[in-house]
C-alpha cells in the first residue's frame, strides 16, 4: 500500500479516534461513531480487521493492557508512521475540497 | 459461555486471529451485540467477513496472479464435484464402478489446493451422493460406496488439519444431512423434483452465492466463474451442428453463451474489485 492511496472510511476514522490518545477496542467502536455523527458504526469484526491491518503496516501499536473491573484491555496508540498517514490522508482530502470548491464557486471557510 | 460467545470464538479462531485478540474481540462483540443499533448476527457476521478477508490474504498476499491460479483450482474442483452426478450415470450405464472410483478419488484430491480443501470436496461429493440416492430410491450400490468413501476420508484425516478445520466440518457434515432429508422429502412428495433441484445448485445457487461471497475473498469469485465457465462451455457434437448452422435449434446454445459470457463479466469485476478492496487498508 502507498501513501496516496486513499484509506477506506472506517480506517480513515480508527485512526483520527487513536489520533487523540490511545484507546481500547470497544472505546475506539464508541469515538468512531461520535466523530462521524453516529454515520460508521463498526462492529467488531470490522474493528480487529482493520487493527490486524493497521499493526502489520505498523501505523498502530499496543500502548499498554489495562484491567478496571472488566476482562484485561489492550489499548492501543498511533505510530509516528501512523500520524504521518492520517496528515498525508488529510492533505489529499483538503486538495479534493478545494478542487470542488472552486468549481462549484464556493468560498473557501 | 452462551451459543454467541462459542460462535463467535469458533469463527475468530478460524479466522486466524490470536488468542489475545480472540477475548478482545469477545469482549467488544458482547457489549456492541447488546447495543440499541447492533445485534448477535451482525456482530457474527461482521467476524464471518474478518475470516474470509484474513484468510484470503494470508494465502495470496493480494496477488492477483495467485489469487487466479488459487480460484480456479477450487473451480475446476467444484466443478468436478458438479459433474459427479453424470459421471454416476454412465459408469452405471456402463458397469464400470473401478472405472468411476479412479477416475473421481484421484481427482479430487489432486485438483484440491489443501488436504482440507479436499475433504471439502469429497464431503460436497456426498451431498451429490446423498442427493442421487434419494433420487434413485436407494437401490444404487455405487453410490452408497461413493458415500462410504467420501465419509471414510473425512474420518481418517490426520491430526492438526483435522482439529482447526473441526467446525467447518461439523458445518458441512449439517448440511449433508439437511440436503439429504430435503431431497428425500421431495422424492416422496414429486420424484421429478430432486434432478432439477441438484442441477439449480450446481448451475446457478453455488456460483452465484461464490461470487457474492467473492467480494470478500477474490479467490471465490474466480472459482465461481470457472464453474459456469466449465458448466455452460462444454459444447457437445449438436452444439457444435447448431451453432455452424447444421439445422439444429440454436437458440438454447446462444443463450447458454450469454450467460456464460455475462457471468464472465461479473466474475471478473467482482475479482478486480475484492483484489483492489484488500490491497486497501
Amino acid at each position: 500500500m502507498t501513501d496516496d492511496t486513499p484509506l477506506r472510511e472506517p480506517t480513515f476514522f480508527i485512526l483520527s479516534a487513536l489520533a487523540s490518545g490511545p484507546l481500547h477496542g470497544y472505546g475506539i467502536m464508541g469515538e468512531v461513531e461520535e466523530l462521524s455523527g453516529g454515520r460508521v458504526q463498526l462492529r467488531a469484526g470490522t474493528l480487529y480487521g482493520a487493527l490486524e491491518r493497521l499493526e502489520g503496516d505498523g501505523l498502530v501499536s499496543v500502548a499498554g493492557i489495562t484491567q478496571d473491573s472488566g476482562p484485561p484491555r489492550t489499548n492501543y496508540r498511533l505510530t509516528p508512521a501512523g500520524r504521518r498517514r492520517l496528515e498525508s490522508e488529510l492533505a489529499r482530502l483538503e486538495d479534493n475540497l478545494r478542487v470542488a470548491r472552486t468549481q462549484l464557486g464556493l468560498r473557501s471557510t | 459461555m452462551t451459543a454467541f460467545d462459542v460462535a463467535l470464538l469458533r469463527l475468530a479462531e478460524w479466522a486466524g486471529l490470536s488468542e489475545r485478540r480472540q477475548r478482545e474481540l469477545l469482549a467488544d462483540a458482547r457489549l456492541s451485540a447488546a447495543g440499541p443499533r447492533s445485534g448477535p448476527v451482525r456482530e457474527l457476521w461482521s467476524v464471518v467477513g474478518l475470516g474470509l478477508q484474513m484468510r484470503s490474504h494470508r494465502a495470496t498476499s493480494g496477488d492477483a496472479v495467485r489469487t487466479f491460479r488459487q480460484g480456479a483450482r477450487l473451480g475446476a474442483a467444484l466443478a468436478l464435484v458438479c459433474a459427479l452426478p453424470l459421471i454416476v450415470s454412465a459408469s452405471v450405464a456402463t458397469n464400470q464402478p473401478a472405472l468411476l472410483a479412479l477416475l473421481v478419488g484421484p481427482s479430487a484430491a489432486w485438483l484440491a489446493p489443501s488436504a482440507h480443501m479436499a475433504r471439502v470436496t469429497v464431503l460436497a461429493a456426498a451431498t451429490i451422493g446423498v442427493l442421487e440416492l434419494a433420487r434413485t430410491g436407494g437401490a444404487d450400490p455405487l453410490v452408497i460406496t461413493l458415500l462410504l468413501v467420501a465419509h471414510g476420508g473425512l474420518a481418517i484425516g490426520d491430526g492438526e488439519p483435522w482439529r482447526s478445520t473441526g467446525f467447518g466440518m461439523r458445518c458441512a457434515t449439517l448440511t449433508v444431512v439437511a440436503l439429504g432429508a430435503l431431497a428425500g422429502l421431495a422424492t416422496v412428495l414429486d420424484p421429478s423434483v430432486v434432478e432439477p433441484a441438484v442441477q439449480v445448485l450446481g448451475a446457478g445457487i453455488i456460483p452465484a452465492t461464490l461470487l457474492l461471497v467473492g467480494r470478500l475473498d477474490p479467490r471465490l469469485a474466480v472459482a465461481a466463474t470457472s464453474v459456469v465457465v466449465a458448466r455452460f462451455g462444454t459444447f457437445d457434437r449438436a452444439d457444435l451442428a447448431a451453432l455452424s448452422g447444421g439445422g439444429a435449434d440454436v437458440g438454447p446454445v446462444v443463450f447458454r453463451c450469454l450467460l456464460m459470457v455475462s457471468f464472465v463479466a461479473a466474475g471478473a469485476l467482482a475479482s478486480r474489485s475484492a483484489i483492489r478492496h484488500h490491497a486497501s487498508l
